[in-house]
């Protein structure tokens, strides 16, 4: 369980000057013009929400919104400048509960291939359980079964430069050697980012296949609304360093002008639902939320009707 | 985006030193070193401090801006300050302990030196605070132009600085991403000082190494498509033109330097 309580964040650390600035932005109501003022402070503002054990948590917004901000401050390499984040009940502000977190949420970066750096695929996936002192039979074990989780061949690679491999299996090294620390749960930036249709899906499905058997806590920072709409719980919807919007996706997803004013869309079938409605054809979707298949077979019923 | 604060990045503003010809505040910079190495009493460096200021002033860069971008390079001040307080001897003794003895003259040259280092990095960040990475390196190519004549490649020199500023903040960028992931799979420098640390700092370097040599490839071929064949009979958009504004400049650095040797001779 991962609890943020009224979080704060600036990136310009003048401690002096934190408790005024935030007085005057929070009463003033600032407007913050994001990614170009060297001048701008808050990157978070006032974050409270509370990320339950089992949930496939998704996080959208538009680039600068603060989404990797917000997912720093859940392992505790960032810290709030003011607010509190609790990882299982415990304040993770000092440096030992930090550390303790680190172990229960694992975080995968965008493009993780690129933190790649030992001689072999086995060395760099050994990094996190080493750097937790498992003796070397358990690290052993948990390197084989991150590489058995990640869909890669132990036997075959563990003596490769990971350089050498593909970006998708360079990936999923990288991905192997978040999960072979056992984090109970999973943040995930961007996962999917520049790979190809189908390297693309078996991701997701790897994904979702660790949320549903293992009981992993996913957290997913994605661009994709389709991937957010088809796997999340919940969705919660950055902008300008705020909480825009947080509940199921049919919930989110329900004022489609209101999420493209901030730079997002909805899911593609809900779109299409929303213009054909603008047409007159109007399909009330099952539950909530279009899906390909609810859209289709809407359609599909309407059509049969009319005949 | 976390800010990278790195020494002197370029500070976007409409100002009369910004829209000095490049190689003027080039030379100028040389001229305002020069001249803080003259000042070599209190009363000329504060003279010079004001000098500075006052070019800052014009500049509209704040003061706290300026400061951090010396911030990270202060540690250069301290080493030399810490040297001066031990190594220079002279005048009433303070602390003896052994080998380590600090004195009175100990301390005045470590307080002079330290004023002098900063005052020196506020005016070499006022080079870069106002002017961005490619003017830095035109004018530098074009001061560099006479050499060509005895065979030094300007032109490749000033391609070579260009290229490393401006991926400066990249790999600082980079760097905290991959410390980030690190840290993030339980890497620190103590717990294991030396194998575990050893194996961090290389988790650290590779990394960087290897997007190192991603960019030099993608860059190489973005700069084939653009057709770059080096600076043979290539033309300019923009050529460098010296304005009156530049002959302003030339008096106040002429103006500074003179008042400022006058007064560490006078007083």
């Amino acid at each position: 369980m991962i609890e943020f309580q009224n979080v704060f964040y600036t990136y310009d650390a003048a401690p002096s000057k934190k408790h005024t600035r935030k007085k005057q932005d929070v009463d003033q109501e600032k407007q913050p013009a994001w990614g170009n003022t060297p001048e701008e402070h808050w990157a978070l503002q006032d974050i409270s929400f509370t990320l339950s054990d089992g949930e496939f948590f998704g996080i959208a917004g538009h680039t600068g919104s603060g989404k990797s901000t917000l997912i720093q401050h859940m392992n505790g390499l960032l810290h709030p400048s003011s607010g509190c984040v609790r990882v299982g009940g415990i304040d993770i502000s000092s440096k030992g509960a930090a550390a303790q977190a680190r172990c229960d949420v694992g975080l995968v970066f965008q493009y993780p291939e690129h933190q790649l750096f030992a001689a072999t695929v086995y060395d760099d996936v050994a990094f996190g359980p080493r750097n937790m002192g498992l003796s070397s039979d358990e690290a052993d074990k948990r390197i084989r079964e991150a590489m058995e989780a990640v869909e890669l061949d132990f036997e075959a690679l563990r003596d490769k430069s990971p350089f050498a491999l593909s970006g998708g299996q360079q990936r999923r090294v990288a991905f192997a050697g978040v999960l072979a620390m056992r984090p109970r749960t999973l943040i995930l930036d961007e996962p999917v980012a520049g790979l190809d249709p189908e390297a693309r899906a078996d991701f997701l499905d790897l994904i979702s296949t660790l949320h549903e058997t293992e009981g992993l806590t996913v957290v997913m920072v994605s661009h994709d609304m389709d991937d957010l709409a088809r796997l999340c719980n919940r969705i919660l919807v950055l902008n300008t360093g705020k909480v825009f919007a947080l509940g199921t996706p049919a919930e989110v997803f329900a004022d489609g002008p209101a999420i493209r004013k901030i730079g997002l869309d909805v899911p593609n079938a809900q779109r299409l639902a929303e213009e054909l409605a603008l047409q007159g054809v109007d399909v009330v979707p099952p539950c909530g939320l279009h899906t390909i298949e609810s859209l289709a077979e809407g359609l599909a019923a309407r059509y049969r009707k009319r005949d | 985006m976390p800010e990278t604060a790195i020494f002197g990045k370029y500070w976007p503003a409409d100002s009369p030193i910004h829209a000095l010809d490049p190689r003027t505040k080039l030379l100028g910079t040389l001229a305002l070193m020069a001249t803080v190495f003259c000042a070599s009493t209190y009363a000329a460096l504060v003279l010079a401090a004001a000098f500075i200021m006052l070019f800052f002033i014009m500049a509209a860069i704040p003061l706290k801006q300026a400061a951090a971008s010396i911030a990270p390079l202060t540690f250069i001040v301290l080493i030399t300050a810490l040297l001066n307080v031990f190594f220079v001897q002279g005048g009433t003794l303070y602390v003896s302990c052994g080998f380590l003895q600090i004195s009175e003259a100990g301390i005045r040259s470590a307080l002079f030196l330290s004023a002098r280092l900063l005052l020196l990095l506020f005016g070499a960040s006022l080079l870069t605070l106002t002017t961005s990475a490619l003017d830095i390196t035109d004018a530098f190519e074009r001061l560099l132009n006479p050499l060509r004549r005895i065979g030094f490649p300007a032109h490749e020199f000033a391609m070579i600085m260009g290229i490393a500023l401006r991926f400066l903040p990249q790999f600082a960028e980079e760097s905290r991403t991959i410390h980030a992931a690190q840290v993030s799979r339980g890497g620190t420098f103590s717990g294991n000082p030396l194998q575990g640390g050893l194996r961090f700092l290389a988790s650290m370097t590779i990394p960087l190494f290897a997007s190192a040599f991603r960019h030099a490839e993608t860059l190489s071929f973005a700069m084939d498509a653009r057709c770059y064949h080096g600076g043979e009979g290539r033309s300019r958009l923009n050529p460098l033109q010296f304005t009156s504004l530049d002959t302003y400049a030339v008096i106040a650095l002429a103006l500074m330097f003179a008042s400022v040797t006058a007064t560490a001779l006078l007083f």
